[in-house]
């Protein structure tokens, strides 16, 4: 008689019982407030220097091969450079003006107001992680409390503080998948209600016949705050609302420094 | 085999700190299927939904994005690596 013997199935047991209790373990971590609030802590006591430290020996690797290009491709480079800038001085000194001449008018109406801004350098960016966020060098140690607000090269405000550590803070941005913000959209102010897509991409529905047009701006209402400039509209008959898309007019992943609006206590 | 291991995973949380996300899943994958039993995919993304995540609904993944994307890999990597044997 031939015998037979039964397969052991404890070593798989045992192995899906050791990813069972992880991922509950994991999870259990990731979803309890005070644990995970440790856990970012002392996460976030280390990453910020590693992250400056990569940002330096990346500056260090570019301006070592930065020697080895040709002389010919930097002096254009420099020219077309030199162009730019001096197109973009000339923008800023219509800008200013513009600027001067608003806040004269505020302060006749009785609206005078002036935010502290506090500058920070960008650690990480959104495209680090698929959650849209950017981690800055600024915490609480700078004043920076959770709900301020954060923009980019003076007027285009790009997301709220939702997280600070002594030395940074973690920034979700307005484009974040499932938020949703309160805009204004067009010279006609039609408000609406901005879901992020990511990436600095936003939609938003406006009624059917609205006069929105493709290069419009998009504010936050009560701040005079750019949010993004409409990219594309999409209209079906069937439908009693129109679809407006529009991004931020920046490339939201190559941004290197914001400024954070302190709110008041 | 162990040192290769631990230099691996060293590489993957440098990875998690400088790299596009896409670069980690794509390391993360290859590391589940050279090493065996490479439960350290769940941590590594464990630590990317503490570095980056935020607690949120659906649409942000309820904050454990790295977490799901981590056991996926590691089930789907365990289950080709018992087909090809």
């Amino acid at each position: 008689m031939k015998a037979t013997y039964r397969r052991d199935n404890s070593p798989t047991k045992r192995r899906f019982f050791t990813l069972a209790a992880l991922v509950l373990v994991s999870f259990l971590v990731l979803s309890a407030g005070p644990v995970r609030g440790v856990l970012s802590r002392a996460v976030y006591s280390t990453a910020p220097g590693l992250w400056e430290l990569g940002g330096n020996i990346e500056g260090s690797w570019n301006a070592f091969w930065g020697e080895f290009r040709l002389k010919r491709s930097l002096v254009h480079e420099n020219e077309t450079l030199k162009e730019e800038v001096s197109r973009m001085q000339a923008q800023v000194l219509d800008r200013n003006l513009l600027e001067d001449r608003v806040l004269a008018l505020e302060e006749k109406l009785g609206r005078a107001g002036s935010d502290v801004r506090v500058s920070a350098n960008v650690l990480a960016g959104p495209g680090r992680s698929l959650y849209d966020t950017l981690i800055i060098d600024a915490g609480t140690e700078q004043g920076i409390l959770v709900g301020d607000r954060v923009v980019y090269v003076g007027a285009g405000v790009i997301g709220t503080v939702v997280e600070t550590y002594p030395a940074s803070a973690k920034v979700r941005l307005f484009s974040s998948p499932g938020e949703e913000t309160a805009v204004v959209i067009g010279g006609q102010s039609i408000p609406a209600v901005a879901h992020g897509r990511g990436m600095g991409n936003f939609e938003a529905k406006v009624p059917q016949g609205s006069l929105v047009a493709i290069g419009d701006n998009v504010l936050i209402p009560g701040g005079n705050m750019i949010l993004g400039v409409v990219g594309a509209t999409e209209e079906k008959p069937a439908e009693p609302f129109m679809h407006v898309f529009f991004r931020t007019p920046f490339n939201i992943s190559a941004i290197s420094s914001v400024e954070v609006i302190k709110s008041t206590p | 085999m162990t040192i290769w291991r631990i230099s691996f995973t060293v590489l993957l949380i440098s990875a998690t700190l400088y790299a596009p996300w896409w670069c980690v899943l794509g390391g993360a994958t290859v590391g589940a299927f050279l090493f065996p039993r490479y439960y350290e995919v769940i941590v590594i993304g464990v630590l990317s939904d503490i570095l980056y995540g935020i607690s949120g609904g659906m649409s942000a993944g309820f904050g454990a994005q790295g977490l799901i994307a981590g056991v996926a890999v590691f089930v789907v990597m365990e289950r080709i690596k018992r087909d090809l044997r």
